[in-house]
């Protein structure tokens, strides 16, 4: 199935790209999905969505469409979803 | 806020008479708003902006609390600021562009940043706050505060050609602990921006902070309104609470 992914704002920056698609197998879960991206940019998004556990950062921000979803929702992904990333940002 | 508002001057009828005509709003809305007080923290690219359109409004008093100086790098979008106010207090600088506009505003100036000291008696001071500060400790520190004292928080951000608003109701909206419940390691304070976006976002952060205060319009309430000026894309989503907030999470 094909999921369309969007950077934003520091993971935009990081990967140089606004959105890509992408071809996963399903079923596959939000998690799931965002390890393999990391997978797909090791040196510049990973450090960025991924902590030294292995594990998705608690501040990443994630939605599914325009509903927010939490890193270890058992949500499955369905073909043509639109999956955002971002990591918070502040003022100034 | 308040019932208690107080009424209007010959003047300040003859000043906001537009934006008394916007039928929602009227004049127990602008009496709503000359009764009210909006804690700033601090007067940069955002927070310039809220001052300015607040003061432009007729809010009653404004509590303004930025540290330090004014820097060249802060002129491409602190709009309080200026060239002939390099070296000298932002805080000054910002009340007294503010009281141009506005001679009746009272401005309390506070050459201080936000802290877990000094947030308590900040925010006991007014009604409302925009936090517009960019380092995420203080931004904690200040919603940790909010949310204690039931105090709305309008959060504003903007990083590149984009930004987020959302505003925290509560005990029913998420807080900034939901969405983010540690600093991103990779945060920092100077970070790529125009002063076109840190003013659109002020903008609407003001608006919000007006909605609030004068009880009109739908807020941001539990959304987070995103967009990108570089392809001219908005898009308002739903934002979640954490059940386990630590700073939220108990109230119902």
């Amino acid at each position: 199935m094909q999921i369309t992914i969007r950077y934003e704002a520091q993971t935009r920056r990081a990967v140089g790209l606004e959105e890509e698609t992408i071809e996963l197998v399903a079923p596959c879960r939000v998690s799931d999905c965002i390890q393999h991206v990391a997978t797909l940019h090791p040196e510049s998004l990973r450090p960025i969505v991924i902590n030294a556990a292995g594990e998705i950062q608690p501040s990443l921000l994630i939605f599914l469409g325009d509903d927010q979803v939490v890193r270890d929702d058992t949500k499955e992904l369905a073909d043509g979803d639109t999956l955002t990333i971002m990591t918070p940002i502040s003022g100034g | 806020m308040t019932d208690n508002s107080p009424s209007l001057t010959d003047e300040e009828r003859a000043v906001y008479e537009w934006q008394m005509w916007v039928e929602d709003f009227g004049v127990a809305g602008q009496e709503r708003l000359k009764g009210a007080s909006v804690l700033i923290s601090r007067v940069g690219g955002l927070g310039s902006v809220v001052a300015y359109e607040l003061a432009a409004a007729g809010i009653g008093k404004l509590v303004l609390a930025h540290a330090g100086n004014v820097k060249p790098s802060d002129l491409n979008r602190q709009l309080l600021m200026t060239h002939a106010g390099l070296g000298k207090s932002r805080v000054e600088s910002a009340e007294r562009r503010l009281k141009e506009l506005n001679p009746r505003l009272e401005v309390v100036a506070v050459n201080e940043n936000v802290d877990k000291e000094n947030a308590k008696q900040l925010v006991e001071q007014v009604d409302l706050v925009v936090d517009c500060a960019p380092m995420f400790e203080e931004r904690l520190a200040m919603n940790h505060e909010a949310v204690g004292q039931n105090k709305p928080l309008v959060e504003c951000a903007m990083y590149d050609l984009e930004a987020t608003i959302t505003t925290v109701l509560p005990g029913r909206t998420p807080c900034l602990v939901c969405l983010c419940p540690e600093p991103p390691k990779l945060w920092r304070r100077e970070f790529p921006v125009f002063g076109a976006v840190s003013g659109t976002v002020g903008c609407i952060a003001a608006m919000e902070a007006i909605k609030v205060v004068a009880g009109f319009g739908s807020t941001l309430g539990g959304k987070l309104l995103a967009f990108d000026l570089r392809q001219m894309t908005f898009s308002k989503r739903q934002i979640l609470r954490r059940p386990d907030c630590a700073v939220c999470g108990h109230l119902p």
